[in-house]
C-alpha cells in the first residue's frame, strides 16, 4: 500500500511539471507571415468630429442635426505594391454613430500596400439574412439597418432633422431627414484610399486611419426640398447621395 | 448496457487514486488556454416530425433545412401567432388580421394595427404557403416565410414592436422559454421566433374543397352544373382566369397589373424592383377559399366576387399606363358571370376551416 502511494505521488509530480516542460520543448515558431490589420474610422462633419443632436451646417448652407448615421463597409480589397489585389473576403463592418469605430480587418500578409478599396453595401451582403445572427453587424440593429418590407440591408442610413424655419434649432419639431439607401443595385464602391502606401509588419501596430466626412455626402443636396429617400421612392435623391459617397472617405 | 458502479468497485474510493485524479484535474485546468469556457451547445430534444399534409394534386412542399417541421415547432408557432404579447401595446396578434374562420384574412378593406393604425394593403390569406418557393407579400418583397414574419412584427402600422423587444418579452416568460428550448434547443431568439411563426404558417394547407374532391375522384357530382360551367370558363381562353390562377394552387405566384385603378398609385412590385415596368403589379393571390376572403384586390377595393369578375370582364381601367396585356374585355354574358362566381364558391374548404377553427384556443 505504501509503495502504491509513493508511486502515485511520483506520477502526480511528473504531471505538475509537465506544463513547464511543454513550454521548454515547444518547437521554434516559424517567422510570421501574417499580421492583424485594424481600420480606425473617424466620423466627421467637415474637419470636426461628428456630433449627433448638434446643429450642423451643410456645404449648401442648410442647417440640420443628425440623430443617427450608419453604413455597411464590405468587399475590402488590399492593393499590393505590384498592383496585385488581395480581397479580404467575409469582412463586413457596420460603422455607426455612438459605437466603437475601430475594427479588425483580420490577418493579412505582411508586406507593403499602396491602397485599399471597399464598398458601402453590396449585393452579396443581401444574400445574408439577419435572423441567422444573434449579434454582430449582420444581426438586426436598433436603429434598423434591415428593410423588413423589402428584405435586404440598408447600406447607408442617416436620420436627423432639418432646420426649416431658420431658428437655429433642428430637432423633432422640424422636418425629418431620412436618407436610407439600399437594394442590390445600390452598392456604392469607394475605389481607393491610396494616398500613401502602408506597411504591414509582424511586430507593429498595423492600423489604417480613415476619415469619414458625412458633410460631403450632402454636397449638391438642397435640404429645403430633398430630405427623404428610401431609395425606391426617391431615386434622384438616392443617386445624388450615391455619387457623393467616394468623396466621404479619405485616408488620414 | 447500463451498469451501476458498486461502491466496492469504484476507483474513486481508493485514497491513492483520489489524489491522482485530483491532481490530473488541476493539471488539466492549469494548462488550459486563456479564453472563455465554452459549454456544450444546446441541442433540441428529440421531437416527432410534424405530420404534414401533402395533397396529391399539389406540387411538393419545400422546407428549409434549418426549420424542419416538428410538432413542438408548429405548436410553438401557433401559440405565438395568436399571442398579442408580440405587439407593442399587447392589443393584437398575427391572428387579429388572419382569422382562421376567414381563411386567415380579416374581412376588412385595410387591417388595423396597434392604436387602430390602418395598413396600406388588404390582409392576404395565408393558406398553402408551404408550396410557394418565394415571393411573399403583395409585392414579393420577402423571399422566405421566416423573413416575412419580421414584417408585421416590426411595422409601425401593424404590431410595431422591434423584434428584439419581442424576444425580451418571451425570455421573461418561463413557459415560452421551455417551449423554445424544446422546439429549437435555445432560449427565445430572433431566429427561433421567426422560424416558429413560419413553421406554423406552413401547416395551413387547404386542399379539400368540393373542387378537389371532383379532381381526385373524377366524379362530377361533387360540383353543380353552374360550377362545372364556371370551371370550364375559368380554364378556357374566354374566361382566361387560368393564365394567372392556374394549377391547383390557383396562383402562378407571378406579378400583374390588373388595372384596378386608372393611375398607378401604389407601385407594388415596382417599389421592390425599382423597375418602372413593374409599377402597379401585385402578386397573384390564390383563389382557394376566395368566397371567405372579401374584400378583394391588394387594396381591398372590391366587396364581392361578382364585382371582381365584372372588373375583369371590362378588361380593367383602360387608362392605366402599365396595364397587363392579358387584361382585355372578356365579353362574358350575365349567365357566364354567375357561373364563374359559382365555381369560385366551390373552392371553399370546409374541412380546412374545421381543422383550424380552434387554432386560436391556446393549448
Amino acid at each position: 500500500m505504501k509503495k502504491a502511494t509513493l508511486y502515485t505521488a511520483a506520477v502526480a509530480v511528473a504531471f505538475l511539471l509537465s506544463c513547464a516542460r511543454d513550454e521548454d520543448n515547444k518547437p521554434q515558431e516559424p517567422a510570421a507571415t501574417h499580421a492583424e490589420l485594424l481600420l480606425d474610422s473617424h466620423l466627421k462633419w467637415g474637419s470636426a468630429p461628428l456630433e449627433t443632436q448638434t446643429l450642423l451646417v451643410s456645404t449648401g448652407e442648410d442647417s440640420l442635426s443628425l440623430d443617427y448615421a450608419g453604413m455597411y463597409l464590405t468587399d475590402f480589397v488590399l492593393i499590393q505594391e505590384d498592383n496585385t489585389e488581395l480581397p479580404l473576403s467575409g469582412q463586413v463592418i457596420l460603422l455607426k454613430t455612438g459605437s466603437e469605430q475601430a475594427f479588425s480587418l483580420g490577418q493579412v500578409p505582411i508586406g507593403t500596400y499602396k491602397g485599399v478599396r471597399f464598398s458601402v453595401g453590396s449585393a452579396a451582403l443581401n444574400t445574408k439574412q439577419p435572423i441567422d445572427y444573434e449579434s454582430g453587424p449582420l444581426a438586426l440593429q436598433d436603429p434598423g439597418m434591415w428593410w423588413t418590407w423589402n428584405s435586404g440591408y440598408i447600406f447607408m442610413r442617416l436620420d436627423g432633422w432639418v432646420d426649416m424655419d431658420g431658428d437655429g434649432v433642428a430637432s423633432d419639431d422640424n422636418s425629418p431627414l431620412t436618407l436610407h439607401l439600399g437594394t442590390n443595385n445600390f452598392a456604392m464602391p469607394v475605389s481607393s484610399l491610396e494616398t500613401t502606401s502602408f506597411v504591414i509588419s509582424a511586430d507593429g501596430h498595423n492600423t489604417l486611419h480613415m476619415n469619414v466626412d458625412l458633410r460631403e455626402l450632402l454636397n449638391g443636396v438642397d435640404l429645403a426640398t430633398e430630405r427623404v429617400t428610401h431609395t425606391g421612392n426617391n431615386l434622384p435623391l438616392a443617386n445624388k447621395i450615391k455619387t457623393n459617397v467616394p468623396s466621404v472617405f479619405s485616408a488620414e | 448496457m447500463y451498469r451501476a458502479y458498486s461502491q466496492q468497485n469504484s476507483p474513486l474510493l481508493q485514497p491513492g487514486k483520489w489524489l491522482l485524479a485530483a491532481l490530473v484535474c488541476i493539471h488539466a485546468l492549469g494548462c488550459q488556454r486563456a479564453g472563455p469556457l465554452l459549454s456544450e451547445p444546446d441541442t433540441p430534444q428529440a421531437d416527432e416530425p410534424y405530420p404534414f399534409y401533402q395533397p396529391e394534386n399539389f406540387p411538393e412542399a419545400t422546407f428549409p433545412d434549418d426549420n424542419r417541421l416538428t410538432t413542438s415547432r408548429v405548436n410553438l408557432g401557433k401559440r405565438l401567432f395568436f399571442d398579442p404579447v408580440l405587439s407593442r401595446d399587447g392589443s393584437i396578434s398575427c391572428g387579429s388580421c388572419h382569422l382562421p374562420e376567414k381563411a386567415f384574412t380579416d374581412g376588412r378593406q385595410l387591417s388595423a394595427g396597434v392604436a387602430g393604425r390602418l395598413g396600406m394593403r388588404n390582409a392576404p390569406s395565408l393558406v398553402n404557403m408551404a408550396f410557394l418557393p418565394r415571393f411573399f407579400n403583395w409585392d414579393g418583397g420577402t423571399p422566405s416565410l421566416e423573413l416575412q414574419a419580421l414584417v408585421p412584427l416590426e411595422s409601425h402600422l401593424e404590431m410595431d414592436l422591434p423584434v428584439h423587444e419581442s424576444v425580451e418579452r418571451l425570455r421573461a416568460d418561463p413557459d415560452y422559454v421551455e417551449r423554445f428550448r424544446m422546439a429549437y434547443g435555445t432560449e427565445p431568439t430572433v431566429g427561433s421566433l421567426t422560424r416558429a411563426l413560419a413553421a406554423y404558417t406552413r401547416t395551413l394547407v387547404s386542399a379539400d374543397s368540393r373542387y378537389d374532391q371532383y379532381v381526385r375522384s373524377g366524379n362530377q357530382s361533387h360540383l353543380t352544373d353552374a360550377e362545372l360551367r364556371g370551371m370550364e370558363l375559368f380554364n378556357n381562353e374566354k374566361g382566361d382566369c387560368f393564365h394567372c390562377h392556374g394549377t391547383d394552387l390557383f396562383t402562378s405566384n407571378g406579378f400583374h397589373n390588373t388595372a384596378i385603378t386608372a393611375t398607378i398609385g401604389d407601385r407594388g412590385r415596382g417599389q421592390i424592383t425599382l423597375n418602372a415596368r413593374d409599377d402597379g403589379k401585385f402578386k397573384v393571390p390564390s383563389l382557394r377559399n376566395v368566397a371567405l376572403t372579401a374584400p378583394y384586390m391588394h387594396n381591398g377595393s372590391m366587396a364581392t366576387l361578382e364585382e371582381v369578375v365584372r372588373h375583369y370582364n371590362r378588361g380593367g381601367h383602360a387608362e392605366n399606363p402599365n396595364k397587363d396585356p392579358l387584361m382585355r374585355p372578356l365579353n362574358l354574358s350575365e349567365q357566364e358571370i354567375v357561373d364563374l362566381v359559382a365555381f369560385l364558391n366551390a373552392l371553399t374548404d370546409e374541412e380546412f376551416l374545421e381543422r383550424h377553427r380552434q387554432d386560436n384556443q391556446q393549448p
